[in-house]
């Protein structure tokens, strides 16, 4: 029982992330890789806030301001630059946040990372966090549903489809790109602040580039704009690595065998979204 | 006689950071010749450093080979890996899905990555036991390693620069960077550009791995360490400028490598972080890259 209601709970942390990811890989185009800097900014900052004593309505409010604020980094950077150059500019951002983390001992705790986070008042066993992830997660897709479905939802769309013809229409590209960034990074911040409460600890290995693999898999595989397909595409992403639990392998390589499996089905799903892309591209 | 210390010190971290420019040179080098002819940021480069490393530390500590079939087997793998990073990512750059194959070599690092442990486990392999043979030169010292990556990387500028300027490879190799649509219509192979390119790339990123095996330890994510650096100076140079490239390895290096040594309280760990934000500062100045002029199409 104890072992469906953690991977519930990952699950719904899971699709917090991923609604955020979806919105700006798969239904905008826009690569925006930095989920996994803001989904760790959330976490140890409201890791750190408890820490220092800041009562626990404070620490979310402080967690999701520091990851909003990552957001407004990125999205300045996304301004600034070239697709492609942002992308890479996002990547670099994921190395350089987790230099941060394991040299900044006397915040960070460094490679040994911080122990013994206290879970709020309001969920304080793993069952009762994993019902409030599930209705934030309710709610959030309920949001993603209804922007999909608004002129903000229609406008991302069009930005992937062609950002030339968006500003053609009158809507600035740019502009959709950016509030789509900020959205994610605050989705991902308050990911990064339930997995921080589910785990009680952290250290420079939750998140990074792992992470980083994770939610691009998920994106990727929730190709369309529809909601189901991102709660599939999360579930599937979970649980497939869960395969390995039932292998004869010896522990000391999950690890990597789960690295592997990610790295190989990203492989794979990429293939198969440029031969989609290809059969039906647009000739504008 | 000796020198004031402060000098001395200024002198000996000048040294060190210019063998880890030189180191980062050497990557980016390899990444600037695979987006020349692809637009692609191969991210891959890190994980076949570390891959061509454990190579050659496979047949050199542990099977114990001579020397020359050391480094002929590692330049299969190399080789052999670089053909891979190029079978993967081709059907994705001739579609122009530039972003897809740079995601495509990314999980290919990783997956190289997630094997390596596997194969050799994760603790810290060496290729060499006992003290590095250091150069002195008047009262500062290089490690012979770092002594053959700034001569190596001196040499590898200087060919690049003449072959990218003054040859006909060169000329192709900038026609099918500005307008891969016309250069194949005047008859330029690309493909086999491209796959030359990947191959030599991944030659000089298994070189790079190798030689910091001898100056430090191999670790299976040392790679992304490696390229993180390179991609930071690719950026802030300007994917398309060479010059800018060169420029920016030594820049991302030094200005680093000298808060670190001469700063006190900084640990070596912020190296990372500090080029972040040299690139942070450096983008949102000149977007477009240290010395180009026109903005960036790419």
């Amino acid at each position: 029982m104890g072992y469906i209601i953690l991977q519930l709970a990952r699950f719904f942390e899971t699709l917090i992330l991923a609604v955020g990811t979806h919105l700006a890989i798969s239904v905008g185009g826009i690569f925006f890789f930095g989920f996994s800097v803001t989904y760790l900014i959330g976490s140890y900052a409201v890791a750190i806030a408890a820490e220092a004593g800041i009562g626990i309505s404070s620490s979310i409010l402080i967690a999701i301001g520091f990851s909003l604020l990552g957001g407004l980094l990125c999205a300045l950077m996304y301004r600034r630059l070239s697709n492609d150059g942002f992308a890479v500019f996002m990547v670099a951002s994921v190395f350089a946040f987790d230099a941060v983390l394991k040299s900044w001992d006397s915040v960070t705790g460094g490679t040994l990372g911080i122990a013994g986070i206290v879970r709020p008042s309001f969920a304080p066993t793993l069952t009762s966090l994993m019902i409030l992830e599930g209705v934030l997660a309710a709610v959030i897709l309920l949001v993603e549903f209804v922007i999909l479905k608004s002129p903000f939802g229609r406008a991302l769309i069009a930005h992937k489809e062609s950002p030339r013809l968006l500003n053609a229409t009158g809507i600035s590209a740019k502009k959709v790109g950016m509030i789509v960034i900020i959205f994610a990074s605050v989705l991902s911040g308050i990911s990064g602040i339930v997995g921080a409460w589910r785990i009680q600890f952290l250290d420079p290995t939750f998140g990074g580039v792992m992470y980083l693999v994770f939610g691009l898999t998920v994106a990727i595989l929730a190709i369309k704009p529809k909601i189901q397909w991102i709660i599939g595409s999360s579930a599937f992403c979970l649980l497939l690595p869960e395969i390995i639990r039932f292998l004869p392998l010896p522990s000391s390589i999950f690890a990597n065998v789960r690295s592997l499996i990610y790295a190989v089905l990203l492989i794979v799903l990429i293939r198969w979204l440029s031969d989609k892309h290809t059969d039906h591209k647009r000739l504008v | 006689m000796r020198l004031w210390y402060p000098i001395f010190m200024f002198g000996q971290v000048l040294i060190y950071a210019l063998v880890a420019g030189t180191q980062v040179l050497f990557l980016a080098l390899a990444l600037y010749l695979v987006y020349l002819v692809s637009k692609v940021v191969n991210l891959a480069l890190g994980g076949i450093a570390t891959a061509v490393a454990y190579g050659f530390y496979f047949s050199f500590v542990v099977m114990s080979w001579p020397v020359v079939v050391c480094v002929l087997f590692t330049l299969i793998v190399a080789a052999v890996l670089g053909f891979v990073n190029y079978a993967l990512n081709e059907r994705l750059t001739a579609r122009d899905q530039h972003l897809f194959a740079m995601i495509t070599s990314f999980a290919f690092a990783l997956s190289l990555e997630a094997v390596i442990p596997m194969l050799f486990g994760s603790d810290a392999k060496s290729l060499f036991t006992g003290i590095t043979q250091s150069i002195i030169l008047g009262e500062y010292q290089i490690p012979v390693p770092g002594l053959i990556i700034l001569i190596g990387g001196v040499i590898i500028a200087l060919v690049a620069s003449f072959l990218y300027f003054y040859t006909p490879i060169g000329r192709k190799l900038r026609a099918i960077s500005e307008h891969h649509a016309v250069a194949m219509s005047l008859g330029i192979d690309q493909s086999r550009f491209r796959l030359v390119m990947y191959i030599f790339a991944a030659i000089i990123a298994g070189a790079i791995g190798i030689l910091f095996g001898f100056n430090s330890a191999l670790t299976p994510t040392m790679g992304f360490n490696l390229v993180a650096m390179a991609f930071m100076a690719l950026l802030v140079g300007g994917a398309s400028d060479l010059r800018g490239v060169i420029v920016a390895s030594f820049l991302v290096s030094v200005i680093p490598e000298l808060i670190v040594g001469l700063a006190g309280g900084v640990s070596a760990s912020w190296r990372l972080p500090i080029v972040f934000l040299i690139a942070v500062i450096s983008l949102l100045i000149r977007p477009e890259g240290l010395f180009s002029k026109r903005k960036r199409l790419s």
